[in-house]
């Protein structure tokens, strides 16, 4: 038997654990785990990988937080960019451009809670996203505010509903790390549900003014209601003493300089003086965003010392207000008026008036617009990115025929001295309107939806009521 | 205030102020105008634009008729002199006329502005004739391009469109030229060749969002909506939550509901209002949208975010996105700056001035 030379065995080993410390070191020497991206990029280009990039999509602060697992450089290349929204793409010559990602979509399903079901107090919130990018972020939402924000998987969370009875609405938003986006959401009930029942009386007010003159006195048998040309009875008769609910809905924009928003804020303060006990008003004073919304008072109340305060300025977003003044008067008990103080002009509403007119459609209120001048339903043209000439004027058109329809008018008025005129003609209208109540017609397919024609039997009458036809019907 | 500027005011102050009508002489504007840029060449930014702006205020004021036409010849007399020793030292000079530019336009001093705006583009040829730099036909559609933004933001787009159109021509590759011209275009309904410009500034300079916010809102009016929508979504997705996003969810949330897709596009405009809550036009949204898709019966979310977001300050995002963008010009600026600080050297060469 040979007996092997314990020298050689030594040197073998020797040589064994250099070349094993060698590859260590290449190895080490290869990682791209902690380094910046730049060095990365660098270390595959020191392997023959042709790269172009710029230093605004790679920039020095971006790390190589995990260790690539793949085995080609290409594709070691590909795990080192997806990280931070990046790919690459062949470019000309050969070379490699690295380029930003295009966001992907994710999709999100709020698996729990289930929408309609029951919830209240603390909350169980579970959300699947799937898409093709990685996941930065969830935000939770109730009722359109954060409520809680997620930054790993599971994206899984208990929130807390607020304790007031209604319903919530929960969306789920994810964004992933190239800028794709996502969401879902969920509405939910309140523990305790309230059964809706269906009150079938309707009131109609009604405008009466004897052509030539102003507002005339009638009484209930002068009246007649009638719906598909059958006449139907008048349930309940009441004159204007009927309190009022008005939103003062005034233009506060650059156009209303050189004195108007002062003007304005005088009539308003006249109107307000004017209210009787139960009438409410509130005053929202709009540009391109609310300026001042004063909560709704009552009589004997003035405006707050800060609103005398208020310049004209910005834009005119004046359909999105107009809205918004409807808004603020669905659920109010009194007579629900709009007064309107513009020249009409809107520049930069998220709604097209045809929206609003959705609104006028569901709403009870009558609009007032105290139009003054210089919009286009006085020859004015003006276009924005947002709208030719041609779509302002029809805006003004629609929202003339708005006024009309909800059963209101439009006071034209030659300059901000007359306001307070026009206002004061408007509340005087308001205390003479007639409230007719009536019960609709029935028949086997249920309400009867056609409109109610009102008609007197006094001549030389003009009758003024909402007649929407078909504005604001149907989905708007 | 340096010692040469005190002597050129009050070389002014003391000329003897001519009666209305009265004729002023070339050769002494050309004097003043020189010592202007002398100042300037000193390293006096602020003190050669006060006397150039009283100078031009001056001829306007003293020969009503004639004194600024008298004083453009004088001041393309004195850069005609310049460019044939340092065509680049009329960069400062430009930056200067511009400077002044805007001080008489904030103002409200019509004529000098308009005199100003004149003096710019008579300079800005011999520039042009003149120069040799590899640069030159670039800065030059760089100040074509800046003085078309100043006059678009001063709502005079047809003359603007004019100025981003030359650019073009000088350098085809105007970003902010692209933007402003597109921009334009866009408020005036002609929405295929906004779109057309707007799309090549976008593929110039693909981080631009203002350029990118335009273009997606234009192709959304065209009917393009597979065009618009990815654009609008990366546009809301990005981090900010600015006016951009702001404009940009009203968009896409629109044309959600449009189509139909109503829980898609009351989830774009909810993620949004988290991010900024008080974005006017969205909040306004955000309750049609609740509405529309049956929650009528209670307006108390709707009237108390209003009533929280009441008096918010600045302008609401749709007003901004009906002004000129404001990024890529400030941007434009900031680089003609550089660009003038670079050839000051040269000025001080031109003029005979020893740099401070």
């Amino acid at each position: 038997m040979r007996r092997r030379r314990p020298g050689l065995l030594a040197a073998g080993l020797v040589v064994l654990l250099a070349g094993a410390a060698t590859w260590a070191r290449a190895a080490d020497s290869q990682r791209y785990a902690g380094r910046s991206l730049v060095e990365a990029l660098d270390l595959l280009r020191g392997q023959g990988l042709r790269l172009i990039y710029s230093s605004d999509l790679v920039r020095p602060e971006m790390r190589v937080e995990r260790e690539p697992t793949a085995t080609t450089l290409h594709r070691i290349l590909d795990q080192l960019l997806a990280p931070h929204g990046l790919t690459s793409q062949m470019g000309p010559g050969g070379n490699l451009l690295v380029v930003k990602r295009e966001p992907g979509q994710l999709l999100v399903t709020l698996t729990a809670p289930e929408t309609g079901g029951m919830a209240a107090g603390e909350v169980a919130v579970s959300v699947d996203v799937v898409g093709e990018e990685p996941v930065a972020e969830v935000d939770l939402l109730v009722n359109g505010r954060l409520a809680a924000r997620l930054q790993r998987p599971p994206w899984r969370a208990r929130i807390e509903l607020p304790a007031e009875e209604g319903s919530w609405r929960l969306t789920a938003v994810a964004r992933g790390a190239w800028g794709g986006f996502g969401s879902d959401s969920v509405t939910t009930r309140s523990v305790v549900v309230r059964e809706e029942l269906e009150v079938s009386l309707r009131q109609l007010a009604v405008t009466a003014t004897r052509r030539g003159g102003g507002p005339t006195r009638l009484s209930q048998e002068h009246f007649r209601l009638l719906q598909g040309g059958s006449t139907i009875p008048i349930a309940s008769f009441e004159r204007g003493d009927v309190p009022l609910s008005v939103v003062l809905a005034i233009d506060a924009s650059e156009s209303m300089r050189d004195g108007a928003l002062e003007a304005a804020l005088g009539a308003v303060r006249g109107f307000l003086a004017q209210l009787q006990p139960g009438d409410e008003a509130a005053l929202l004073l709009f540009s391109d965003a609310v300026r001042v919304l004063t909560p709704f008072a009552g009589s004997g109340h003035d405006l707050p010392a800060d609103v005398a305060g208020a310049r004209p300025h910005g834009s005119t977003a004046l359909n999105d207000h107009v809205y918004a003044a409807l808004r603020l008067l669905d659920g109010r008990t009194g007579r629900p008026v709009v007064l309107l103080l513009s020249d009409g002009a809107d520049v930069v509403s998220a709604l097209g008036m045809e929206q609003v007119l959705w609104k006028i459609g569901r709403s009870e209120a009558h609009v007032y617009w105290v139009r003054l001048p210089g919009g286009p339903a006085g020859g004015a043209s003006f276009s924005s990115a947002w709208r030719d000439a041609e779509g302002n004027r029809r805006q003004t058109e629609l929202l003339s025929a708005g006024v009309q329809a909800s059963g209101g008018r439009i006071l034209p008025v030659a300059g901000s001295e007359r306001v307070v005129a026009a206002f004061a003609t408007i509340l005087e209208e308001l205390r003479e309107q007639y409230l007719l109540g009536y019960y609709p017609r029935r028949d086997a397919g249920g309400i009867d939806a056609r409109e109610v024609e009102v008609q007197v039997t006094v001549p030389n009458m003009r009758l003024r009521y909402r007649r929407l036809g078909g504005i604001g019907r149907g989905s708007g | 205030m340096s010692r040469l500027v005190c002597l050129a005011l009050a070389s002014l102050a003391l000329a003897p102020s001519p009666a209305a009508g009265e004729r002023l002489g070339q050769g002494r504007l050309e004097s003043t105008y020189q010592q202007s840029l002398r100042v300037l060449a000193a390293g006096d930014g602020a003190g050669a634009a006060r006397l150039l702006a009283e100078l031009e205020q001056h001829a306007a004021t003293a020969d009503p008729e004639r004194g600024l036409e008298v004083l453009r010849r004088a001041q393309v007399a004195v850069a005609r002199r310049l460019a044939r020793r340092e065509p680049e030292a009329l960069v400062p000079v430009l930056l200067l006329h511009r400077e002044v530019y805007d001080g008489h336009v904030a103002a409200r001093r019509s004529l000098p502005a308009v005199h100003g705006r004149l003096a710019n583009l008579a300079i800005l040829d011999i520039y042009r004739e003149r120069s040799r730099h590899s640069a030159a036909q670039g800065l030059a559609a760089a100040f074509l391009t800046s003085l078309g933004g100043r006059l678009q933001a001063g709502s005079q787009e047809r003359a603007a469109a004019e100025l981003y159109r030359r650019a073009l021509q000088g350098d085809r590759g105007q970003v902010v030229a692209l933007v402003g011209l597109g921009t334009v275009r866009e408020k005036e309904g002609e929405l295929k060749a906004a779109a057309d410009l707007l799309a090549r500034a976008v593929e110039l300079a693909p981080d631009g969002r203002e350029a990118r916010l335009h273009l997606a809102v234009v192709e959304s009016r065209l009917g393009r909506q597979e065009v618009a929508a990815p654009l609008l979504r990366r546009l809301v997705g990005e981090a900010g939550g600015d006016w951009v996003a702001a404009v940009a969810a009203t968009e896409l949330a629109e044309s959600l509901a449009a189509a139909g897709e109503l829980r898609a596009a009351r989830a774009v405009v909810d993620a949004t209002l988290a991010r900024s809550p008080c974005a006017p036009s969205l909040l306004v949204l955000q309750g049609y949208l609740a509405e529309q898709d049956g929650e009528g019966a209670d307006p108390s979310p709707f009237v108390t975010a209003l009533g929280r977001c009441a008096g918010e300050p600045g302008a609401a995002p749709r007003t901004r996105y009906n002004r000129r963008p404001e990024e890529p010009f400030a941007a434009l600026d900031r680089e003609l700056v550089n660009a003038g600080m670079e050839r000051r050297e040269a000025l001080a060469r031109a003029t005979g001035v020893a740099r401070r």
